[in-house]
């Protein structure tokens, strides 16, 4: 029998070495992707949950027949209403998207709505992510700042 | 995508849904923006 030849046996390990990382890297890449779409999407409240849920925000009601619920806002005129749903439309275009991007990282995806709360109960104006989606420091008021992972998708 | 309410505004009143369509019923999302709609509520009607 003719022994191998070392050029040929470097030849096999670094071929197997190749093979091997790669199908590593597609089995990470696979899980990593797997992890973040089931993470950053959200889970259907039911039973106790939900109920728990609910208590914290006892003015707002089911809507019969839909998994939803509904409140009535009503302001002296106009420009309050519309000053509500500024703010509002502001915190609703951030928070399913920090929660996609906090969801895959280590900061409770909570903290996100802590800033949107916590601003509008402080009157404070707090700063959204930017264009171009990098997530920049959050001020909630002249004496509390949160830091979010700076970002980029 | 982002989470955003379904509303109407007629005038001086604002009428909120809220559902996460992802699940197709309520999630966490939701009960935090409501609490949210809420504090904004608070501060701008001073209700």
């Amino acid at each position: 029998m003719r022994a191998p030849q070392p050029h040929a046996i470097s030849v096999d390990t670094k071929d197997t070495t190749i093979a091997m990382f790669a199908r590593a890297f597609t089995r990470t890449a696979k899980n990593l992707v797997r992890n973040m779409s089931s993470s950053s999407r959200p889970s259907k409240l039911t039973g106790a949950a939900l109920t728990a849920q609910l208590n914290n925000v006892p003015n707002w009601k089911k809507v019969e027949g839909r998994d939803a619920i509904q409140r009535t806002f009503q302001f002296s005129d106009f420009k309050e209403a519309f000053a509500f749903m500024t703010s509002t439309a502001l915190c609703a275009e951030t928070v399913r998207r920090l929660h996609q991007l906090l969801c895959s990282s280590s900061v409770p995806s909570s903290h996100m709505f802590d800033a949107c709360i916590v601003g509008a109960l402080w009157g404070r104006a707090y700063k959204p992510v930017s264009p171009s989606l990098q997530l920049d420091p959050i001020i909630l008021s002249d004496s509390l700042t949160i830091t979010y992972p700076q970002t980029t998708v | 995508m982002n989470h955003h309410p379904e509303w109407s505004n007629v005038y001086n009143k604002v009428d909120v849904v809220l559902t996460t369509h992802d699940c197709d019923g309520l999630s966490e999302l939701d009960v935090k923006l409501a609490m949210a709609m809420d504090g904004y509520y608070k501060k701008i009607a001073g209700v």
